[in-house]
């Protein structure tokens, strides 16, 4: 469900909007359109101020990993940030300057020790000294009898692999035929000496932040506090100036529920105002109210994007179709188990932040344990014995009605059918939202579209039903034979065949209609050109296979993770089965069964988990939300408040 | 001759499904190790991208498991091909899904680690070209029912 808003225009009085706005802060309900273009010197300072304390902050983060620390600061928060920063400069410092040192050290290290001090001896006494490195088989080749040498002494100080290091000396300036080295002019232990000190230093500093530990609760105080006068003077330069300036406009929105209270604020505090019903044109910021259940999957929504004001929220009609694909595709009540019992019990230790996430998990959990049931799987084998082999229960159950099963020597997959049945309930339910959206938004004629889908739609699943597509026609939960159902449904709703090609289709009362409906409501709906109306029915008609398989998917990734599941089974327990096919557990290799067992269902349990959301999120977000004709993109409600505690 | 037809078939599922996911999960690993130089607490954003081009080389694992249960040393030509023609559909749908998945995931993981918020669209946009390893392997699951 989304909040009803109300629109609130507000007047301030050039000389009072300041405690005007302040006091909108402190009294925190209002939701101000804040221009987020707009910028002044002082929203520029407090920008850079928070990055500071957000630098700061991390930084302590970073070095500080006990959260329990007193929280008693001896200084300020600003010095406390100046202080922490300061070190971390002289940290990013040192380190550079170490990398450095550490370059010029693997320099030098070829060349050996030697004093810089006589090398400058002979500078002074006329002689140049040149560095060089050359490949042995260059300087080999090299004729250092030639015109060029002849004054030239040339020394070969050092070789490693085929690399020669020489040093040549003379009087004259001369252009080597060799790639010259120029060296750091300080000795390898000046390095390793500045380099400890470096490394002293920072080490000082480390424990100079490690020490402004207790000023972490003061620095993110001073933090939420910067964030409030940042909001306060983004909405100050969001204030339109009427009247020459004397008079302040603003907009803002405010929960319909909360309008007794609001006006009850503003008279109080002698505002001029005007609350008013928003208009259509309106960008109405959304604030989702939802029951506890269905508040747990706002986060997905929020994935997405929220939904636009004038739309239906889709997360109470998504949330049980999430659970049950999640469910779907991990499908396994062992697994189920070793999500459930964590689950359980970080409920009780979470924080009341984290808590939500940890009772998604729970009905995850529920809802893989139930189709783990319903697939007889129990870590990839089967639980209960059927017609295809025995299990660890050896007695069937009705539960199983998706698992596999042999019919006429070929394998019958229940699931398939399910999957494709259960996408097209969801595929259903997404149009009927779609021609309640359009009812609000938009004509009749526009509504009427998914509506002729949603009746063709059903046609196409009666149909194809009937066809023994998948083996749809085959498919039954206990003693209700769906399948079946819709086989009788077609023979009574048959219109006509129609041959195309070779292909016979059993053309039904609903797609005949349904499509019929379909071509009217688009000829008739306002708005768009021929050509796109026609494009439009195309991809309607063509998108109802693409969508109703994509639900394969629930299927194929529930198989996927079993049969890895009693992939592990039948290695692990491979390694003790005696000649005679029993198990024996008192061998040493039993050890290497439980290793194989621990590790291959840990991995199959992660990658399947992974898989099942998201997958589930795809169905949501792409088939359900397609044929929702989703918009999203609102903003969401965020009231003028003080986040600070005072 | 069937036998080894359906042999080749097994060794292709398994063989190339299994490329294509170590391929695709190089791709998104290196990606991933570059977003945490710019930004090192994304791992958590980008780890659910990183290991998506992982299913496939199950899938194809999946595709062998059903298959090696069914061939039998007196297999026709015909059944030889049948596991033959799923082993090439399942490898290849699987390799290329994997290593195209790994780009796509790659460049999401990226953009994470530039500060863009994009997590979700990443997570909807990779599962594109997975649908069709999907599709592939139930493809070779019903083809599993023309042995018989």
């Amino acid at each position: 469900m989304i909040e009803k808003m109300k629109k609130l225009s507000l007047l301030l009085f050039h000389a009072e909007r300041e405690t005007a706005l302040a006091r909108l802060q402190e009294f925190g309900v209002v939701h101000l359109d804040i221009e987020q273009g707009k910028f002044s010197k002082r929203i520029e300072s407090l920008i850079e101020e928070r990055s500071l304390y957000t630098r700061a902050l991390d930084i302590l983060k970073n070095h500080i990993k006990n959260s329990s620390l007193p929280a008693v600061s001896p200084i300020s928060a600003h010095e406390a940030c100046s202080r922490i920063i300061e070190q971390a400069d002289l940290i990013d410092k040192n380190t550079q300057r170490c990398e450095i040192l550490k370059k010029e050290a693997l320099q030098l290290e070829p060349w050996g020790n030697f004093s810089w001090e006589k090398i400058q001896k002979c500078r002074v006494a006329g002689i140049n000294i040149y560095f060089f490195s050359v490949s042995a088989r260059d300087y080999e080749k090299t004729d250092f009898t030639a015109e060029i040498y002849k004054n030239i002494t040339i020394e070969k100080i050092n070789q490693t692999g085929s690399t020669l290091f020489c040093a040549a000396f003379t009087r004259s300036a001369v252009v080597l035929p060799f790639e010259q080295t120029r060296l750091p002019e300080k000795t390898a232990a000046e390095i390793n000496s500045e380099m400890r000190n470096l490394e002293k230093q920072n080490q000082d500093a480390v424990q100079k932040i490690i020490s402004l530990a207790p000023c972490r609760a003061i620095l993110q105080k001073a933090a939420v506090q910067i964030d409030d006068s940042l909001f306060f003077e983004k909405a100050q330069v969001s204030l339109s100036s009427k009247s020459e300036g004397s008079i302040y406009y603003i907009q803002g929105w405010i929960p319909a529920p909360c309008e007794k209270d609001v006006l009850a604020f503003l008279d109080a505090a002698k505002f001029a105002y005007i609350i008013e019903e928003p208009l259509k044109t309106d960008i109405i910021p959304v604030k989702l109210k939802n029951n506890a259940f269905t508040r747990l999957y706002e986060v997905i929504t929020r994935l997405f994007s929220l939904p636009h004001y004038s739309e239906i929220d889709p997360t109470p009609f998504f949330a049980p179709f999430f659970t049950f694909f999640y469910g779907m595709c991990l499908g396994d009540i062992g697994y189920g188990l070793l999500l459930f019992i964590p689950a359980l019990i970080m409920i009780f230790k979470a924080s009341d932040k984290m808590r939500p996430i940890f009772v998604l998990g729970l009905f995850m959990a529920a809802a893989t344990i139930l189709n783990g049931f319903f697939l007889n799987s129990f870590f990839g084998a089967s639980l209960f014995s059927s017609d295809g082999g025995t299990g660890i229960i050896d007695s069937p159950s009705r539960l199983t009605f998706l698992s596999s099963y042999v019919k006429d020597s070929k394998t019958v997959f229940p699931a398939i059918s399910f999957a494709i049945l259960i996408g097209g309930i969801q595929i259903s339910l997404g149009m009927l939202m779609q021609f309640f959206n359009r009812l609000r938004n938009d004509t009749i004629f526009h509504a009427m579209v998914p509506v002729s889908q949603l009746v063709m739609f059903s046609g196409l699943i009666i149909w194809v039903a009937s066809t023994g597509f998948l083996g749809i026609n085959e498919f039954s939960i206990g003693n209700i034979q769906i399948g079946r159902m819709l086989e009788v449904l077609q023979a009574k709703t048959y219109l006509y065949s129609l041959n195309i090609s070779g292909l016979d289709f059993q053309i039904n009362y609903f797609l005949g209609f349904g499509f019929l409906m379909l071509i009217i409501f688009t000829i008739l709906m306002p708005g768009g050109d021929g050509l796109s109306k026609a494009i439009g029915i195309y991809n309607t008609v063509t998108g109802f296979l693409a969508d109703g398989l994509s639900y394969l998917r629930l299927f194929a990734l529930g198989l996927a993770g079993g049969l890895l599941g009693l992939a592990f089974n039948n290695i692990a327990f491979m390694l003790i089965r005696t000649p005679e096919g029993t198990l024996n557990f008192k061998t040493p290799l039993a050890a290497a069964t439980v290793i194989i067992l621990l590790f291959g269902h840990f991995l199959n349990f992660a990658l399947s988990a992974l898989g099942a959301y998201v997958h589930s999120v795809r169905l949501i977000f792409v088939e359900f939300y397609k044929n929702v004709d989703f918009k999203g993109g609102a903003k969401p409600y965020t009231p003028f408040a003080k986040t600070a505690k005072n | 001759m069937g036998h080894l037809l359906a042999m080749i078939g097994l060794g292709i599922m398994v063989g190339l499904s299994g490329t294509g996911s170590a391929a695709g999960l190089a791709i998104t690993g290196q990606s991933l190790l570059g977003a945490l130089k710019k930004k090192p607490d994304a791992f958590g954003a980008c780890f659910v991208p990183f290991a998506m081009p992982a299913t496939q080389g199950i899938y194809g694992f999946v595709g062998f498991i059903i298959y090696s249960g069914v061939i039998k040393p007196d297999f026709t030509m015909m059944q030889g091909a049948v596991v033959l023609g799923a082993g090439i559909a399942m490898g290849l749908a699987c390799m290329l899904s994997a290593i195209y998945q790994g780009k796509i995931c790659a460049s999401g993981i990226a953009a994470i680690g530039s500060g863009h918020n994009v997590s979700g669209n990443t997570i909807i946009l990779g599962a594109f070209p997975e649908f069709y390893a999907i599709l592939s392997l139930v493809a070779a699951i019903l083809m599993q029912n023309l042995l018989k």
